[in-house]
């Protein structure tokens, strides 16, 4: 059955509609909240996380990925990318994510490595990447994600 | 078994790592702009039975709906940080003035390096306390402040505001002033000009309309309206400059002195026949400015007679710092040599003819003869 080119676009983009519309087997939400540095009736400073309603540059920001599998069956292969945005600065250090390794790119998605392990050219000297360099980061996680578990990801940043 | 729906060759897998977007522009040095919304989403990628999945984008309140724009971004907006510097330019320590001087100017040098655009308020004051170590002794009138919006040094038709200084704006204010005749050499007049920043609450942009003083509400924190934070000196939102008139003048005391030059029977009274001599001193010595076109006026006593031709040999009627130069005292200055005795015993010295300029730091003395008559 000879199928015309129109009709084979319009089917391929019904499927791809239906592909579009479906249920995944993961929950991911991105919240984000200030750090609040507080002084304790014992004289400790407390650090809790507050609703980010009022921030101005200089001030930063923290960002919780949570991802459940709320399917029933396990996920594989789970990987949780982030862009960061222009506005703001990634603290080094401050990428944290139970049982996943953390890359990150500096060349807006496209190759991710370990922190230590980028390099960018500056003026045609290559040296070792910093935290303004970073478009992306990533949490690639070791072991599947079992039914019902839970993950999460989470970094801060400064608001240019 | 589940069948899932791969996506077809023709089509590359779709790797959506929805783009932070950016709304509003990047502010240099100075921050985010206020009113910008920064977005993040994270997209997370995974298979299912080595089968590899739709990706699932992030959702503030969470998303399960695999494929590109289900999910939406976690969003902030940037506040307004209030930041700027006042300082006071005149350019020396001080700012001269004359008495009776008008428009004298005190200029300022207000920058803008909050991540917004604002206005600012402006007022000045004078204040008792001393500037650049200079007391407060005397006050100047008719303040009148003017802002250089349109770049550059501010005129008497100017606003008396800031409007709409952008990011790292530099704006010129002069605080023009008045001089009372009375005020004194050496007196200090100190003033105080205060800057409050000022926008409007949706940081909507009101050129020529000065905007609300801004306030720091605080504990009211709305996600979704540009609140304020003050990140200026005193974290206050206002600043404040000072500056110091100096009244820079000529200091002239004047003193007349009367002597008996020669009197009948050898006497030294003032007594019929007696020649008395006027000795009048204009003293500019303690003067931080000459003093122009001095005019010294006596009103000769109708019981005494002016000599006349008693200095110069007998050229002259009036001798001026001993002997330095003459002049006649004649009536209307019709030899303009700078002095006239009118029929009332007006007595001028100085006029239009003889400008007499007492430098600072110097005194002048002219001195004159009369006779007290015999009846």
């Amino acid at each position: 059955m000879k199928y015309s080119i129109s009709s084979i676009l319009m089917m391929l983009a019904l499927s791809l509609q239906a592909v579009a519309q479906e249920q995944g087997h993961l929950n991911v939400t991105t919240t984000v909240q200030k750090q609040e540095v507080t002084v304790n009736d014992s004289g400790e400073a407390e650090t809790r996380l507050v609703a980010a309603d009022t921030v101005v540059p200089g001030e930063s920001v923290v960002y919780t990925i949570t991802f459940q599998n709320i399917s029933d069956e396990p996920a594989a292969n789970v990987v949780i990318t982030n862009p960061i945005s222009e506005d703001l600065t990634y603290v080094d250090g401050s990428a944290f994510g139970p049982g996943t390794v953390i890359q990150f790119s500096t060349d807006g998605g496209q190759n991710f490595a370990a922190a230590d392990e980028l390099t960018v050219v500056d003026d045609g000297v290559s040296r070792s990447a910093g935290a303004d360099d970073f478009t992306h980061i990533r949490w690639v996680m070791q072991n599947e994600l079992a039914v019902g578990a839970q993950g999460t990801a989470r970094f801060t940043a400064v608001l240019k | 078994m589940k069948t899932v729906k791969r996506s077809l060759g023709l089509i590359t897998r779709l790797s959506i790592l929805a783009s932070a977007l950016l709304l509003g522009q990047q502010a240099l040095a100075l921050g985010t702009d206020a009113g910008t919304t920064v977005s993040n989403t994270a997209t997370v990628a995974y298979d299912v039975a080595s089968v590899i999945q739709t990706p699932i984008e992030s959702d503030p309140a969470g998303n399960n709906v695999a494929g590109p724009g289900n999910g939406n971004p976690t969003e902030f907006l940037v506040d307004r940080r209030v930041s700027f510097t006042l300082i006071e330019t005149s350019g020396g320590p001080t700012t001269p003035v004359a008495p009776g001087d008008i428009s004298v100017v005190a200029s300022f040098t207000l920058t803008n390096t909050s991540n917004a655009i604002m206005d600012f308020s402006l007022s000045v004051a004078d204040i008792a306390t001393d500037v650049f170590g200079n007391g407060d002794t005397t006050n100047l009138v008719n303040y009148r402040i003017r802002a250089g919006n349109s770049g550059g040094a501010p005129v008497l038709g100017d606003d008396d505001f800031v409007d709409e200084l952008a990011e790292e704006g530099v704006v010129e204010i002069y605080v023009f002033a008045d001089a009372p005749i009375t005020v004194q050499n050496g007196e200090y007049a100190n003033i105080r000009l205060t800057a409050t920043a000022a926008d409007d609450v949706g940081a909507v942009a009101t050129p020529g309309v000065l905007d609300a003083d801004l306030s720091e509400v605080g504990g009211l924190d709305d996600p979704n309206v540009i609140e304020t934070v003050f990140g200026d000196a005193g974290n206050d939102g206002f600043e404040e400059a000072d500056a110091s008139y100096e009244i820079i003048s000529a200091a002239l005391e004047i003193t007349k002195i009367a002597t008996v030059i020669s009197a009948p029977f050898g006497s030294d009274k003032a007594i019929p026949g007696a020649i008395i001599e006027y000795t009048i001193t204009v003293d500019n010595t303690t003067g931080s400015s000459d003093a122009t076109n001095v005019a010294i006026t006596d009103l000769i006593d109708s019981n005494v007679t002016f000599q006349t031709g008693v200095y110069n040999g007998s050229a002259s009627d009036i001798s001026f710092d001993a002997g330095a130069s003459f002049c006649i005292a004649d009536v209307g200055d019709t030899d303009t040599d700078g002095c006239s005795l009118d029929g009332a015993g007006n007595l001028v010295v100085g006029n239009v003819n003889l400008s007499i300029t007492v430098a600072s730091g110097t005194s002048l003395t002219i001195q004159f003869q009369v006779l007290i008559p015999n009846l």
